[in-house]
């Protein structure tokens, strides 16, 4: 069962990608079969995470690479955007209690720190507010199933 | 190693922005940018493109009655090529649909009230381009704040005039075009966030055509529903495989 599901998730890609960015296609394969080994075991995985997973490949476009993790969370939605932040108090990152806000500070370039509220620059944003990525719910039950 | 994956990285701010766009018009702009993308990597692979279509010019050649149909059918491939791109990068995009009338390129985004709408041709003269242009501007759209953008693709495949021949043929026409609804005054084709709006292109033709180094321009028009501007980018795209002397 879930070995079709992933054979059906793979022809997919490459029926909606292979022919217009095959190295688009080829980075959300290599991320997909990774993600679907165990995928409960991978509720933490960072940009350079799945990079690692398609790194192999002679040359990897980072534009490829970034439009591909975006395709697998939004059009696929076998992805999970997440982001953690550094939390003061503790001094220790933790994840963001409201991911929306974030997703709205990124895009109106209104940056803070979600756990003091306190106004930031871009680069100290980028310090404190971290992306991460997980598989959907809906992902691993089908790979479960 | 990646070289930055954090948002200081220009990359994913824009992805950012593709995704969750906080007005229309940076919905806009970041579309834009990702056409002129598309429209780079279909440049580049314009051989293989011309190769699948070889046969169909050859036969438009010695079959003049059915070059229109023929020349539709590889219009209709390009399109189709520039909407799964632009599904790849999380637009919902269609060729054909109807919206008062069959848009070639309409684009929406999930979770959204935007749309853009998008007219293409392959270049076979101004007044070609003409049809394209009324239905954008007085058919599809409502002209409402959330749909008031629009584009014309003009593709460049059997001709020897330049691309800047093309677009100032286009542009020459555009300012003539006499209508009520649309202006021909050089001065009332005013742009809102232009690069390269058609009255600056017009006065640098004049005074220097040198000057104009980017392929494409912006024009406004009055929409004739609401009254209001209707703000058009005139792209094109060079499909010959042999770049004429």
């Amino acid at each position: 069962m879930a070995h079709k599901y992933i054979e059906a998730l793979l022809d997919n890609i490459k029926t909606q990608l292979s022919d217009i960015n095959p190295d688009m296609a080829h980075i959300c394969v290599d991320i997909t079969i990774y993600i679907s080994k165990v995928p409960e075991s991978k509720s933490h995985l960072t940009f350079q995470d799945l990079y690692q997973t398609v790194s192999n490949r002679e040359s990897v476009d980072e534009d490829d690479f970034y439009e591909a993790v975006f395709f697998l969370i939004r059009r696929l939605q076998i992805l999970e955007q997440k982001h953690e932040a550094l939390n003061p108090k503790l001094g220790r990152y933790e994840r963001v209690p409201d991911e929306q806000e974030i997703i709205e500070a990124i895009s109106e370039r209104d940056f803070f720190n979600p756990f003091t509220g306190q106004s930031l620059t871009l680069e100290e944003f980028s310090e404190q507010v971290l992306p991460y990525f997980s598989p959907s719910t809906s992902f691993i039950r089908a790979v479960n199933a | 190693m990646l070289s930055n994956p954090n948002y200081n990285n220009p990359k994913l701010l824009r992805l950012m922005s593709r995704l969750h766009p906080t007005s229309y018009d940076m919905f806009i702009e970041t579309l834009y940018e990702d056409i002129e993308d598309i429209l780079k990597r279909l440049a580049k692979d314009r051989a293989a493109h011309l190769r699948k279509y070889q046969a169909t010019f050859d036969a438009s050649k010695s079959v003049d009655k059915n070059k229109n149909d023929l020349f539709k059918i590889f219009e209709d491939d390009i399109n189709m090529q520039i909407v799964r791109s632009l599904e790849s990068k999380e637009y919902e995009a269609s060729h054909d649909k109807f919206s008062n009338g069959h848009v070639d390129i309409y684009v929406e985004l999930e979770g959204y009230p935007y749309i853009w709408f998008g007219e293409s041709k392959i270049w076979g003269g101004a007044s070609d381009i003409d049809g394209g242009f009324k239905q954008l501007n007085n058919a599809y759209s409502t002209g409402d704040d959330d749909e008031c953008c629009g584009g014309i693709i003009i593709y460049v495949v059997d001709t020897q005039l330049a691309t800047n021949d093309i677009l100032s043929s286009w542009a020459e026409m555009l300012l003539e075009i006499k209508t009520p609804k649309v202006s021909n005054s050089i001065d009332d084709l005013s742009v809102s966030c232009a690069i390269c709006d058609v009255t600056d292109w017009a006065r640098k033709k004049y005074s220097d055509q040198k000057s104009l180094r980017r392929n494409r321009f912006n024009s406004s028009h009055k929409h004739p529903s609401s009254g209001l501007p209707y703000h058009m980018r005139h792209f094109t795209l060079d499909l010959r495989h042999e770049r004429r002397d």
